[in-house]
C-alpha cells in the first residue's frame, strides 16, 4: 500500500478501506464491551457474596 | 377494620418497590448494551458514501459557526460529496458575516439561506433549509445538526455506513458533552447522564429495534426516508427529533444508533439553562406521549412494520415519565407503613436500598465500561449523582452492622415505638428531594445563589431532572405557551479543541 501524497482527495478505494477497518474496529469493541459487562455484573455479584457472609 | 389494615399493609408494601423501578428498568437497558454485538449492526455492508446535505439552523450563532462549519469540511468524507447550508433564523449578532466568510472561502460546498421573519422555533428554521435542499435532487442524505457541535473526524462516514441498509432510515450519533477541562460540575453531571441516557440507552434501544431519539445535534437520515415522511419536520410540539423519530419508524423504516459516532455538544453549564433546556424536553416528551397514545404497550403492532408498541419500550419510556410519581408514592407507602408498622417499615426500606444499591453499583461500572474516556473525567459527579444524602443511605443499608449500632447509640433510632424525626426525613427522603431540587433551581435567581450546587449536591442531579418534570407536567395541564427557548452557546467546545 502506497502512502497518500498530502492534499490529494482520498479515491473510494482508499475510503472504502478505512471505513472497513472503522467497522472491524467497532464490531470488536462491541465484543469487548460485552465481555466487561459480565466481568461489571460478576463483581458486583461477588461484592453482594461478600457482604452476605459477612453478615452472616 | 383489621382486615382493612391488612390490606393497605399490602398495597402499601407493593408500593414501595415502586421507588426501584426507574433504576431496575434503567440497569434492564445497561445489560441490553453488551447484546448489541448479536445485532450485527457493523457487519461489512456495500461502501456507501451518499451526497450529503448538512442543514445547520443558527439564530445568533457568530461565535461557534465558523469553527462547526470548518470542522465539519474538514472532516474524513469526500469534498465533493458534502455540502454546509445554514439557515439563519433571522440573527441579529454577527453571524451573516461569518456566513458571508465562509461563502466566500468555500463557493459551492457552503450555503447561506437567510429568514428574515424568522423566531418560529427550530422546526421552522429546518422546514425552510429542507424546502431548500430536497428541491433539487442533489441530496442523497440529509444531516441535520446544531450549530453548535463538533464533529469527530469519522463520524459522518460511521454513519452514512449504516444507510447502505435502505431499511434503515435515519442514523444518530452520541452526542458527548465536551466542555472537557472548561467545564464545572454541572457539565460534568451531563456529561455522566449522557453516557447513561445516550451511549447505554440508545445502544439498548438498537437492541429492541426501536428507537426513542434522534439527537437534534446529529441526526442523518436518507432522502427516501425524509419524503416519505412529507419532508417536513413537525412543528406542533417541543419534541421535533422524537416526532422525526417516531414518524420514521412508524414509515417502516430503521432508525439507528451509532455509540462510535461521536459528537461534542456544548451543554448548560448553570442551573438556570439546564432547567429551561429540560423543561422544553420534558414538555416535548409529554405532548410525544399523548400524541402517539394509541401506540405504547401495543406489542401486536410489529406486524405493521416497527416495534414502537413493544412493551420493553414502553416501560422505558414510562419509568422515565413517571420517575416523580413513583418515588413520591414510594415514599408515602414507607411513611405509613412506619406509622403503622416500623420494622416492617425498616425491613422494606432496607431491601429497596439494597435493590437501588446494587442497581446503582452496576450502572456506575458499565458506564465506566461504555465510554472509560468521559467517565475519567465526570467520576466523581458520578458516585454522587443520585445526592450525597441518597448515597449516605446506600451506604449505610449496604452496611447496616456496621452504622445501626452507631446510629442507635446517638438516639437517632425507632425506640420504645416513638417515632424518630431523623427516620421520617429519611424514609421520606425520595419524595422530599423533589421539592428541595426545586428549590435549588429557584435559589439561582436570589442572593443565595451560591447554595443551589450545595443543595443539588444534596439533593443530587437525578432528582432535580424529576422536579423538572413535575413542572413540565404542570404547565402542559395549564396549556402554557410553547416557546422555544434556545439554549446560550458560547462556543467553548470548539474553542477547546
Amino acid at each position: 500500500m502506497t502512502a497518500r501524497e498530502p492534499g490529494r482527495p482520498e479515491t473510494d478505494e482508499e475510503l472504502a478501506r478505512h471505513v472497513a477497518e472503522l467497522t472491524g474496529d467497532d464490531r470488536r469493541h462491541d465484543r469487548r464491551l460485552l465481555w466487561w459487562e459480565l466481568l461489571a455484573v460478576l463483581l458486583v455479584a461477588a461484592v453482594l457474596a461478600a457482604r452476605a457472609l459477612w453478615a452472616a | 377494620m383489621h382486615t382493612l389494615n391488612q390490606i393497605l399493609h399490602v398495597v402499601a408494601t407493593a408500593l414501595v418497590f415502586l421507588g426501584a423501578v426507574p433504576l431496575v428498568v434503567a440497569i434492564v437497558q445497561f445489560l441490553l448494551v453488551g447484546v448489541q454485538r448479536f445485532r450485527r449492526l457493523y457487519e461489512d455492508r456495500p461502501f456507501h458514501v451518499p451526497r450529503t446535505a448538512v442543514l445547520i439552523p443558527a439564530w445568533n450563532e457568530a461565535p461557534v459557526l465558523a469553527s462547526s462549519v470548518e470542522g465539519l469540511l474538514a472532516m474524513r468524507y469526500p469534498r465533493d460529496r458534502i455540502r454546509v447550508v445554514v439557515v439563519d433564523d433571522a440573527s441579529t449578532d454577527g453571524t451573516p458575516e461569518v456566513m458571508r466568510r465562509l461563502t466566500a472561502r468555500h463557493p459551492g460546498r457552503v450555503v447561506h439561506l437567510r429568514r428574515e421573519d424568522g423566531g418560529q422555533g427550530k422546526a421552522h428554521t429546518l422546514n425552510h433549509g429542507l424546502a431548500h435542499v430536497l428541491g433539487d435532487d442533489w441530496a442523497e442524505a440529509v444531516l441535520v445538526m446544531d450549530a453548535d457541535v463538533v464533529f469527530d473526524r469519522d463520524a459522518l462516514l460511521r454513519m452514512t455506513r449504516h444507510l447502505a441498509d435502505p431499511e434503515v432510515g435515519a442514523v444518530t450519533a452520541y452526542i458527548k458533552e465536551g466542555s472537557g477541562k472548561q467545564g464545572n460540575y454541572l457539565t460534568r453531571y451531563i456529561a455522566f447522564e449522557y453516557i447513561t441516557a445516550q451511549a447505554a440507552a440508545r445502544r439498548a434501544q438498537n437492541v429492541l429495534g426501536v428507537v426513542a431519539c434522534l439527537a437534534g445535534g446529529a441526526q442523518l437520515h436518507s432522502r427516501t426516508s425524509l419524503e416519505a415522511i412529507g419532508g417536513r419536520i413537525d412543528t406542533s410540539t417541543l419534541a421535533e427529533d422524537t416526532v422525526t423519530t417516531f414518524e420514521t419508524q412508524l414509515a417502516g423504516r430503521r432508525v439507528v444508533f451509532d455509540g462510535y459516532a461521536t459528537v461534542l455538544a456544548e451543554e448548560p453549564g448553570d442551573l438556570t439553562g439546564l432547567w429551561k433546556q429540560r423543561l422544553r424536553w420534558a414538555r416535548g416528551n409529554l405532548q410525544v406521549t399523548h400524541r402517539y397514545r394509541h401506540l405504547w404497550f401495543r406489542p401486536w403492532k410489529r406486524r405493521e412494520g416497527h416495534r414502537l408498541g413493544s412493551v420493553l419500550f414502553g416501560l422505558i419510556w414510562f419509568s422515565l415519565l413517571a420517575t416523580p410519581a413513583l418515588l413520591t408514592v414510594c415514599s408515602a407507602s414507607l411513611l405509613y407503613l412506619y406509622s403503622t408498622d416500623s420494622d416492617r417499615s425498616w425491613q422494606l426500606f432496607h431491601w429497596l436500598w439494597v435493590v437501588n444499591l446494587v442497581c446503582y453499583l452496576l450502572i456506575l461500572l458499565m458506564a465506566a465500561v461504555v465510554d472509560p474516556g468521559t467517565f475519567r473525567r465526570c467520576w466523581r459527579e458520578a458516585l454522587f449523582y443520585p445526592g450525597i444524602v441518597s448515597t449516605c443511605i446506600l451506604v449505610v443499608t449496604a452496611l447496616p452492622s456496621v452504622f445501626l449500632p452507631l446510629l442507635e447509640r446517638a438516639g437517632l433510632l425507632a425506640q420504645d415505638g416513638t417515632p424518630q424525626p431523623l427516620m421520617i426525613v429519611v424514609y421520606a427522603w425520595m419524595g422530599l428531594a423533589l421539592p428541595l431540587a426545586w428549590c435549588a433551581k429557584l435559589l439561582t435567581g436570589t442572593r443565595l445563589r451560591f447554595l443551589a450546587p450545595v443543595l443539588l449536591h444534596l439533593v443530587g442531579y437525578g432528582s432535580l431532572l424529576a422536579a423538572c418534570l413535575v413542572a413540565a407536567w404542570v404547565q402542559e395541564r395549564r396549556r402554557a405557551e410553547l416557546t422555544w427557548d434556545k439554549t446560550e452557546k458560547t462556543g467553548k467546545v470548539a474553542a477547546g479543541r
